[in-house]
């Protein structure tokens, strides 16, 4: 109000206050002089006295200033040009801190920002959580069948908790020109309705489109239009070749291109969209529906249970079990396992946050320490405590907010890099990315700050200045600490580096139990598992069955020797388990094996040794059946297992099997992973395995598959694909990892290590050039304060490798291969880290004993 | 005796003081501490790390304006102005202040 304008014009007006201040103190103390001179004292002492009169000048402008400028924030800017200045006295120490600082906290911002992208932020769908998504999973009884789109239809139009319902299948296209790899997702009218998909050219695809017959139409994404198409405003219309894995080079015309910033369900990209075809071709097909208005989800997944098995009962097809799950990744449990693997991410951000902090940390106590004198006297002049301390940490400060900035570029920059599955625009920094960069920078410059500003406080001003020179052991243990710190991290990362190296070595050394190099095998792949799928059945099984049956007998006439037949490949994470019982028990004691279909020569090919008995015969439907020797021992563990029987369930039904033969034990899903199987003779197999690679079988038995469906595939592999994609793709991506973050946190432990050793060095000099002067020579002198500087060292690589067992220990069991107490790794990493440390701590020692004695001395 | 005004009293009677005294008459700083030293009878000596901040706030809240001009001896010294503001200040405080030593005066002489 009118009070608050008085001050602003008197601001305003009285902008020159400290001059005018000045001024008039001077012509207050004229004034008394003329006083006293009047009252008698001569001229020479009145200026003096005059002057003492009137006290701490300084002390009264100041407080005089202070009325006019908040005290506070003039010495926030006092810091802040400090800071700056002190900064830039030293240009590589702070690139150096600045940058240090930037890797964790940009790892943490990027990191944060794709979590943001994908899961936390919420899907950019009209009333996204009134949508569910339907899976269908195996009934209790082990039948799948997947969703038709005639059963889809069916569902749309006798649901009433559903407004809306559409089906999608994703897949891969080509397009040939203008040439690009694209992401397709065949779907249904209703798709655009159920999402509330707005275009921005053109029109969407309805059910027109989806007649048998109609011209081939696409709707294709705003990316894709700005980038493949360059933003044509008549790519309307336009027609263009489109191979898909299912039919080649067909020409296709663009109807539409959807808004930008529309994300497709699970936030996949997809740059196609094309119609789902004739309703009864069976399709897998992933449900997407919108619930009518005071439905909820529960309601939903009922009455669509009830609608699918009124259709498949209709249709003679198992009725499957159906799941409905809320769109939202953070409340789906089925996400759990992914999510607890994203968590595991924080404890190697805390890790990696801690190692930053540690070293920037020891740069910043080192260059603290060189200033103590210069804060010392700031202290003595009448600054507080706490007003030194806060011009330590502007300057860290500011060395974060530099790497916070350099974070959120690199948050910025990172979907360049990123593998296409994600949206690039969606990784823009939003507010809650730029948030907690800021909130991480702030937390990082406190903690690196940590010990320096406990350094600074300690500062004991009549002793400082007392001392000619600063030959203080301040913050010796600090520095030890910190030193410690980082080399534990390392060291511990690095182990466990060379631990899951020699898990990988130890793997792919180990005998699976089988012919490896020797064996071929080739998948029969029909039409529709052109999507992806697992090896789950899809569509009628009897169709399936018998194709495999007929490519079989095919492959028989051809006469090609060491063949054999089996359901799954030799290593296969799809195996699984199978209910059985021994005759006596009755339901309680069920158990569960991993089975295989095999042919009778399936040992033979693969070279699986038969401990008793024989193989399979070769009669279809015979009640034979073959175990390994896991399964013999855990099941009949006092008595031979050749004649015994045994209970298998085979669906809803249940077969009784004879024992004929026990076999080896063989890796079943991953190396190193023997698990106890049954063998049964071939229902469904439709893997070939061969022995012994000749020219020409494979077209043969491709050739064969082609005779049964003109649409059938073979998908062949060679040995030692078989065992590397199934076996150790997981751990080899973790031991990558693993050696990448470890040799990283080395280089920058080292070179904080060096910065504070080469300080240490520093501050002893003096008695260095005593020593020297007293006659020792450079390299045991050297040597003696290099060892005291490396104790915190070594301290620190042994709390590392303890560390590095102890978790070892813990995770032996879920790691195949895994020795903890493995010597050679250990002994590796020792290799690795001692001479950089050895070559950190001597170079500087050594350059302090090569000076001169006599320039060192004289330096106080 | 001579008193220096206290730093605990309150930095309002400073204040108040000054505005009382400029509302007769225009002074510099130096002609305040002399005039109030010589109205209180020697009691009261404001020293130069009290007025002018106390000035200084003055200024700021623009109870009173400050201009160079000549003084005696022919320096060039500030001289202080009451404003309008300030004159309606100095009544609502001197009113808050006489106030304020009739309830000190009644409890001492009455309880």
């Amino acid at each position: 109000m009118f009070a608050l304008l008085r001050r602003f014009r008197a601001r305003w007006k009285y902008r020159d206050f400290d001059r005018d201040l000045a001024r008039e103190i001077e012509v207050h103390r004229a004034m008394k002089q003329d006083e006293l001179e009047a009252s008698g004292i001569a001229p020479a002492d009145a200026r003096p006295s005059a002057a003492r009169a009137l006290g701490n000048v300084t002390y009264l402008r100041e407080e005089a200033r202070s009325v006019w400028i908040a005290r506070g924030l003039e010495s926030c800017w006092q810091d802040l040009r400090y800071a700056t200045r002190q900064l830039r006295r030293f240009p590589a120490y702070s690139a150096g801190a600045t940058f240090v600082l930037a890797i964790g906290v940009a790892t943490s911002t990027v990191v944060f920002s794709a979590l943001n992208a994908t899961f936390l932020r919420p899907w950019p769908v009209d009333e996204a959580d009134r949508l569910i998504l339907v899976q269908t999973i195996p009934s209790p009884e082990g039948e799948f069948s997947a969703t038709s789109s005639a059963e889809a239809q069916y569902l749309r139009s006798h649901a009433r908790t559903i407004s809306h319902l559409a089906t999608y299948g994703r897949g891969g296209a080509v397009f040939e020109e203008p040439r690009a790899d694209v992401q397709s997702s065949a779907v249904t009218a209703s798709y655009f309705a159920a999402l509330r998909i707005r275009v921005r050219l053109g029109r969407l695809l309805n059910e027109d489109d989806e007649r048998a017959g109609a011209p081939a139409v696409g709707l294709i994404s705003h990316h894709l239009w700005k980038t493949v198409f360059q933003g044509d405003p008549n790519v309307v219309g336009r027609t263009v070749r489109v191979s898909t894995s299912v039919r080649g080079g067909e020409p296709l015309t663009i109807v539409g291109v959807v808004e930008p910033g529309f994300e497709d369900v699970h936030r996949l990209r997809i740059d196609l969209w094309m119609p789902a075809g004739s309703p009864n071709l069976v399709r897998p097909a992933n449900i997407v529906a919108r619930l009518s208005d005071g439905a909820d989800a529960t309601r939903a997944a009922v009455e669509l249970q009830a609608l699918s098995r009124q259709f498949r009962n209709a249709n003679n097809l198992p009725v499957p079990e159906l799941i409905v799950r809320n769109t939202r990744p953070l409340n789906d449990p089925g996400n759990r396992s992914d999510i607890r693997q994203l968590l595991l991410l924080f404890p190697a951000l805390g890790l990696l946050m801690l190692l930053v902090c540690a070293n920037v940390g020891g740069l910043i106590l080192a260059r603290t320490s060189a200033r103590l004198r210069e804060l010392a006297v700031r202290r003595a002049l009448g600054a507080s405590r706490g007003r030194v301390n806060r011009q330590v940490f502007t300057e860290v400060l500011m060395l974060a907010f530099g790497a916070g900035g350099l974070g959120l570029l690199g948050a910025r920059l990172l979907p360049h890099f990123l593998s296409d599955r994600m949206r690039v625009e969606h990784f823009a920094p939003d507010m809650s990315v730029f948030a907690v960069a800021v909130v991480l920078s702030f937390i990082a410059a406190l903690l690196a700050a940590a010990s320096a500003l406990v350094r600074v406080g300690r500062i004991n001003v009549s002793t400082f200045i007392a001392r000619q020179h600063g030959t203080e052991r301040s913050g010796a243990r600090a520095r030890a600490i910190l030193i410690a710190t980082q080399l534990a991290v390392s060291t511990a990362v690095l182990t466990g580096a060379g631990l899951i190296t020699r898990a990988i070595v130890h793997a792919s050394a180990a005998d699976p139990g089988f012919f490896v190099d020797e064996v071929q095998t080739f998948r029969l792949v029909d039409d529709s598992q052109t999507l992806r799928l697992r090896a789950g059945q899809n569509g009628p099984l009897a169709r399936r069955i018998e194709m495999a049956e007929r490519w079989r007998r095919q492959i028989k006439g051809l006469g090609i020797p060491r063949i054999a037949f089996a359901s799954h490949r030799p290593l296969s994470r799809s195996i699984s388990p199978v209910q059985i019982r021994k005759p006596s028990d009755h339901t309680s004691t069920r158990r569960e094996v991993s089975q295989r279909s095999i042919s009778t020569s399936y040992f033979d090919v693969l070279g699986i040794r038969m401990l008793e008995g024989r193989s399979l015969s070769d009669v279809a439907g015979s009640n034979e059946l073959v175990v390994s020797e896991k399964a013999a021992r855990r099941l009949w563990p006092s008595e031979t297992a050749l004649g015994q029987r045994l209970v298998v369930k085979d669906g809803p039904d249940e077969r009784i099997l004879t024992v004929v033969g026990v076999v080896n034990d063989v890796a079943t899903r991953t190396l190193g992973s023997t698990e106890a199987t049954i063998y049964t003779s071939c229902g469904f197999c439709d893997v070939v395995l061969t022995n012994g690679v000749e020219p020409g079988v494979e077209a043969q038995i491709a050739e064969a598959a082609v005779r049964v469906d003109r649409g059938a595939r073979v998908a062949p592999r060679t040995g030692r694909q078989n065992l590397a994609e199934e076996g150790t793709s997981d751990l080899q991506d973790a031991s990558t990892a693993a050696w990448i973050i470890g040799l990283s946190a080395l280089a920058l432990s080292l070179i904080g290590a060096f910065g504070v050793l080469a300080y240490t060095v520093e501050e002893r000099r003096r008695e260095i050039g005593i020593r020297m002067a007293l006659g020792g020579c450079g390299w045991p002198v050297a040597l003696s304060v290099m060892a005291a500087a490396n104790r915190p060292a070594l301290w620190g690589i042994g709390v590392g490798v303890a560390a590095a067992a102890l978790l070892a220990t813990f995770l032996r069991h879920s790691v195949f291969g895994l020795t903890p107490l493995d010597p050679i790794a250990y002994g590796l990493v020792v290799l690795i880290l001692i001479p950089p440390l050895a070559a950190a701590s001597v170079l500087p020692a050594r350059r302090a004993t090569r000076v001169d004695p006599a320039i060192t001395l004289r330096h106080d | 005796m001579p008193r220096a005004v206290p730093p605990d009293l309150l930095p309002g009677t400073l204040d108040l003081l000054i505005l009382r005294i400029l509302a007769s008459e225009s002074m510099h700083g130096y002609g305040l501490a002399q005039r109030l030293k010589t109205l209180s009878r020697d009691v009261l000596q404001v020293g130069e790390s009290s007025l002018y901040p106390a000035l200084q706030r003055l200024l700021l809240n623009g109870y009173v304006d400050a201009e160079w001009g000549p003084s005696e001896n022919n320096r060039k010294a500030r001289y202080y102005t009451l404003t309008k503001a300030g004159r309606k200040h100095l009544a609502a405080e001197k009113q808050e202040f006489e106030q304020l030593v009739s309830a000190i005066r009644l409890v001492l002489e009455t309880a």
